[in-house]
């Protein structure tokens, strides 16, 4: 099938980008968006133009570093899908397909549809872990963890940080990055001594990287990849205004 | 977590630096003013609907009446809905200068998947509805009665009562009776509310993490039909009225 | 010259060789320990438990990763779990059995103590991982939860659903990020190390690009730690990652770091086929579908291109059932693979290029129902049909070998450690534990091993007695390097020829694993050994590399990566020429029995075949580390 892309350009953070229209010609419906845009960079290339870059890695959903709005929507069309693992079947022959950047103050243009994404770094750099060394630890055993909770914790730590959420925000808001880290240490015993402080370092540098503020659409939920759910926001507020108003507890 | 909170200052002030300077703050600020104002909406049309059924005139007559009679009290309960109303407003103003901020540069192509049409207009319902708010006080509550062309005179408390109240019933039916701009516009703006309140409840009541996994689906239900019937409740009576129900 | 490798081997039983050697290592003073200076590249597994471990105890840590965060690495795709001693289920599962299993399953050409202190560290691994929050599965009691996994006859796979890698990477990545909250690691994103900086003998500094900003940088440390994982990417088609490489340790071999048993690479059987050239990597699907999926090929060559449920079950020849009768679907992944090439090669392949067979789920689903086989395999079967466009639960899956795993690496000690002092090398990226296979789940263990529990004691022994002087990046030794760098991104982006870095990598992949993938023979090596040469000197001639060193430039990034490919691919053949034996991974057509069985030469093959560049790529020097097996005795392997 045959199809024009409308790409987002830009050569680095300080230049302003604009879009570009590239014809994509004989693309087979089985091979995925990225390999679609690999097969149009092959050919620019062979035409003496530079290709797009786009960050991905490991192309099978789970590394976190593809990213692109396409068509308005991050990772594309299909649910609980990433970028790398949307195929092309999924569009008609002759479609129109606009590709843009992740678009955040927090996360800016480096080149192309590659943005830096190091404000979700910071964001676990002051809260998201336990804070214990290596050796000493108790038996694996030592502390029995409902199924139940481990459950809810795994569904949160699915979080594979690629930003959609973000993307997908009207107010480019980070809140179900960090609500799925802080749920996930909340349903578990070891996250306890932490969790009061855990949560307000966490919400701090979150809004210090200048992302927005939930609105309570649910949009993040509907593109996350992974589809955890905003839930895990609702905890996160809770816990937040318990720090706040009752005191930490350590 | 050796340094990971910065600390503001000790006690109070704390507290106040979080919840106003946060994300989460304000917006749990936004969101107690606003179930504040649900509730006073709640009473607000509570005490109109009070229009309908037999005896209607002396009932709301004295429901206005006792609210008259409630003196400094009732003054305490219009400077606390004054300062929700601010506060709402001011971390709505808040929000949104941080959350335009956070994205500088928009989308050439956007599609919403979720998120209600409710949900979007937040801020535009939010300033009519100020607007509305407005309107509404200069009518009803800062001009007087004869300044708005209503010339009825006061009625008995009770029938036979020798205690006379202004006739805030036939105020009501006065400024609906036969103005079909006025009762539309009216009913239109009761509409936004509605509107309003469909996504800001349940927004509420998620920013405040009330919606854990076992009330979660109820909850998000909640919003949409306290909307519903905020909206059925506060048209109905100036309909009534236009309609010749109410007389 | 020649170089004489000591394994640093502790004498004495194995059960006691790690504690004693502990306590024999020099430690370097609480206070000191800021003072000594440890570049970490690559932050995965082994990487990131490993810079954090140390930054805890007090080393002054710079970590380096290519991609824009540590949470990306390659670590996080692997889906089944963590092999650990733990003897939970109280199925007979003890230290000596992982160890004996893992030599074995080795195919007895792993050193034993090395192996034997990987299964006893397995158990720590566990209790840190549940301590830092990773929420692995747990049973309704609270205890956590195992499975059997790649034809372990005990319950030792420790799991967090189907996504066991990225839960370890995210809790050491958890740590690594606290350290680096703290301060105590000075992280590098977007970095790619280029070059390893030697002075006096030692490795002593690296020699990275930023790769947004274009900018070549010099690093000076005590010691440098190399976490770069393996080398499958030299096939171009592979379940690695598309950034995997082979750059850092290539570099550092030509820098003077042994490269032990290349040949060893491991196929994974049950992955989505290849579907058209525009094919960028191969999907894996985890091993655990051969436990209820039978696999088949229609036994009439007139039926390979018929719809699957119109060839009658007589018409079907169910081989690893038929040749493998004790244990039919669930022979190791070498076994499996292998008869799935030779079907294929016999003209029984399915689908596009007749390379897959099929693993049909359709007598699963009559003996146990639609909706069981959905409770176990309902996210494979999603991801199937999401890349295919078959429903597995209608037509049979098609699945077809792909490379997963190298077994070989940079040569290490016992220590983890180089024959190039200070040059440490953990995780997939050195050659150790795994012999010539590698089990299921044991990837995981090895990575976190190294990282969390061996290197940090291991490296303060080499602090405290390397006895070298500070350096600061400015000595001669670093410009030379960093000239050297950039002369070479230089003369990558001035060739100006007509071909894609891409298409040269898919050329190199396509010709390595024709004649070194899944089988091998030594007529198909000597024609990959003539052919890569001339292709790279194509390569070198008609590079097309657009755009400027200055800036963000992928075709750069790629170009310098398949640059390395073009060199390490040459060592990879050679080594297979010269390995006559079939081990493992290792699979020479000469050397097998009648029945297709690999032949291992025990007398003339038990070592590690070090490679020592000597100048020129085309002639390595070889030096043997002699294997010796004092516990376990090596036998044949038999699954029949």
């Amino acid at each position: 099938m045959n199809l024009t892309l409308k790409i987002w350009r830009q050569k680095d953070k300080a230049t302003p980008g604009q879009f570009e229209t590239i014809e994509a010609k004989d693309i087979s419906p089985d091979m995925s968006f990225l390999e679609m845009l690999d097969v149009v960079s092959e050919e620019a290339q062979k035409k003496g133009f530079e290709p797009t870059a786009f960050d991905h890695d490991c192309r099978e959903g789970i590394c976190g570093m593809c990213s692109l709005v396409i068509n308005g929507v991050p990772h594309g069309p299909e649910a609980a899908t990433t970028t790398c693992q949307l195929h092309m079947r999924k569009f008609k022959d002759g479609d129109n397909i606009v590709i843009e950047p992740w678009r955040a103050a927090a996360f800016p243009v480096l080149r192309d549809l590659v943005v830096d994404r190091s404000a979700f770094d910071h964001i676990q750099q002051k809260g998201g872990f336990v804070s214990i060394n290596t050796g000493g630890t108790p038996d694996g055993n030592a502390i029995p963890i409902a199924k139940q909770e481990a459950d809810l914790a795994m569904d949160a730590a699915s979080c594979i940080g690629c930003g959609a959420c973000v993307a997908a925000c009207k107010n480019a808001s980070a809140m179900l990055f960090v609500a799925a880290k802080v749920s996930q240490y909340a349903h578990l015993p070891q996250g306890q001594a932490e969790r009061s402080r855990r949560v307000l370092a966490m919400v701090e540098q979150h809004d210090a990287e200048g992302f927005g503020s939930c609105t309570n659409f649910g949009e993040c939920e509907a593109v996350c990849p992974k589809e955890i759910s905003v839930r895990v926001i609702a905890e996160m507020n809770r816990d937040y205004l318990r720090a706040t108003l009752v005191g930490t507890n350590s | 977590m050796e340094d990971a909170v910065s600390q503001p200052p000790p006690g109070v002030g704390k507290v106040i630096a979080r919840m106003h300077g946060s994300t989460i703050g304000q917006k749990a600020l936004m969101a107690v003013s606003g179930l504040l104002l649900v509730g006073f909406v709640f009473g607000h049309m509570l005490g109109h609907l009070q229009m309908f059924g037999p005896n209607a005139r002396e009932h709301y007559n004295a429901y206005a009446h006792f609210l008259q009679s409630l003196g400094e009290l009732l003054w305490v309960m219009r400077l606390t809905l004054l300062a929700a109303v601010i506060l709402h407003i001011v971390s709505a103003v808040q929000v949104t200068l941080r959350n335009k901020a956070a994205r500088p540069i928009q989308y050439a192509n956007v599609k919403w998947i979720k998120a209600t049409f409710a949900s979007r207009a937040m801020r535009q319902t939010g300033v009519i509805l100020l607007l509305f708010i407005l309107w509404h006080l200069l009518r009803f509550t800062i001009m007087s009665a004869a300044a708005t062309g209503f010339t009825g005179p006061e009625v008995p408390l009770k029938p036979g009562s020798t205690e006379l109240v202004p006739d805030v019933y036939g105020r009501m039916v006065f400024a609906f009776n036969n103005r079909p701009g006025i009762t539309l516009t009216y009913v239109g703006c009761v509409g936004l509310l509605g509107v309003h309140l469909s996504h800001g409840i349940q927004s509420a009541l998620q920013t405040l993490g009330v919606l854990n996994a076992a009330y979660r689906p109820l909850l998000k239900k909640v919003g949409p039909a306290l909307g519903g019937l905020v909206f059925v409740g506060f048209a109905s009576v100036p309909l009534a009225i236009l309609a010749g129900f109410i007389k | 010259m020649s170089i004489s490798l000591d394994s640093k081997t502790p004498k004495g039983p194995l059960a006691q060789q790690w504690d004693k050697h502990k306590f024999d290592l020099k430690l370097v003073n609480p206070a000191n320990k800021r003072k000594f200076k440890v570049i970490v590249v690559g932050t995965g597994l082994a990487g990131g438990s490993a810079a954090a471990t140390l930054a805890e105890l007090g080393y002054d840590v710079h970590a380096f990763c290519f991609q824009d965060s540590p949470r990306r690495a390659h670590s996080i795709a692997a889906q089944g779990g963590i092999n650990a001693a733990k003897n939970y289920q109280n199925d007979g599962d003890s230290v000596y059995r992982l160890f004996y299993d893992t030599i074995k399953g080795g195919d007895y050409r792993a050193r034993e103590s090395n192996v034997y202190r990987l299964a006893q560290v397995s158990t720590s691994i566990i209790d840190q991982c549940v301590a830092q929050g990773v929420p692995f599965a747990r049973e309704y009691g609270g205890n956590l939860s195992n499975r059997s996994f790649g034809g372990a006859q005990v319950s030792r796979t420790f799991y967090a659903r189907g996504q066991t890698g990225q839960q370890l990477l995210l809790g050491a990545y958890s740590a690594l990020s606290r350290q680096i909250g703290l301060g105590a690691v000075k992280m590098h994103y977007r970095s790619e190390m280029l070059d390893l900086v030697m002075v006096n003998g030692h490795a002593r500094g690296v020699v990275t690009r930023d790769l947004v900003s274009g900018k070549i940088e010099t690093w000076a440390a005590d010691a440098v730690v190399l976490a770069t994982g393996g080398y499958g990417n030299v096939f171009f088609l592979s379940t690695n990652a598309q950034g995997s490489n082979v750059t850092a340790t290539w570099r550092a071999h030509k820098r003077g770091a042994l490269f032990a048993n290349p040949c060893y690479t491991q196929i994974h059987p049950t992955c989505i086929p290849v579907s058209g050239d525009h094919q960028s990597k191969l999907t894996l699907m985890s091993e655990s579908l051969r436990n209820d999926g039978r696999v088949w090929v229609p036994k009439d060559k007139a039926d390979v291109g018929k719809d699957p449920r119109q060839i009658p079950e007589e018409k079907r020849d169910y081989y690893l059932e038929r040749i493998y009768p004790a244990f039919g679907n669930l022979v190791p992944r070498d076994i499996a693979s292998r008869a799935a090439k030779r079907m294929c090669d016999e003209g029984h392949g399915v689908g596009p290029g007749g390379l897959g067979v099929y693993l049909d789920f359709a007598d699963a689903i009559k003996r146990i129902g639609r909706a069981a086989v959905a409770d176990r395999y309902g996210n494979l079967f999603e991801m199937y049909q999401r890349i295919t466009d078959e429903s597995p639960y209608e037509v049979p899956m098609r699945i077809y070998p792909a490379v997963h795993y190298s077994m070989g690496g940079l040569w290490v000690d016992y220590n983890l450690m180089s024959n190039l002092p200070g040059l440490h090398v953990i995780g997939e990226a050195n050659f150790s534990d795994h012999g010539a296979n590698r089990l299921g789940a044991s990837a995981l263990m090895q990575g976190l091993a190294d990282g969390y529990f061996i290197l940090p004691y291991t490296i303060g022994n080499y602090l405290a007695t390397s006895g070298q002087k500070k350096l600061t990046g400015e000595e001669p030794e670093f410009k030379a390097a960093a000239e050297d760098v950039r002369k070479r991104v230089s003369a990558l982006l001035s060739i100006k020829g007509k071909r894609s870095p891409t298409s040269f990598h898919k050329e190199l992949g396509k010709l390595v694993w024709d004649k070194c993938g899944m089988a091998r023979n030594a007529r198909g090596l000597q024609e990959a050994l003539d052919r890569i040469p001339s292709l790279r000197e194509e390569f070198w001639g008609n590079l097309n590399v657009l755009g400027d060193g200055d800036s963000y430039n992928v075709a750069l990034e790629k170009a310098g990566r398949v640059a390395d490919f073009m060199e390490f691919a040459e060592l990879l053949c050679r080594d297979a020429l010269e390995r006559e034996e079939s081990c493992g991974g290792h699979f020479r057509e000469e050397y097998q029995s009648e029945s297709g069985e690999a032949e291992r030469n025990d007398e003339k093959f038990t070592y590690v075949a070090a490679w020592n560049y000597t100048g020129d790529v085309s002639k390595p020097e070889l030096i043997k580390e002699p294997l010796i097996f004092e516990e376990v005795h090596p036998s044949t392997r038999s699954y029949k």
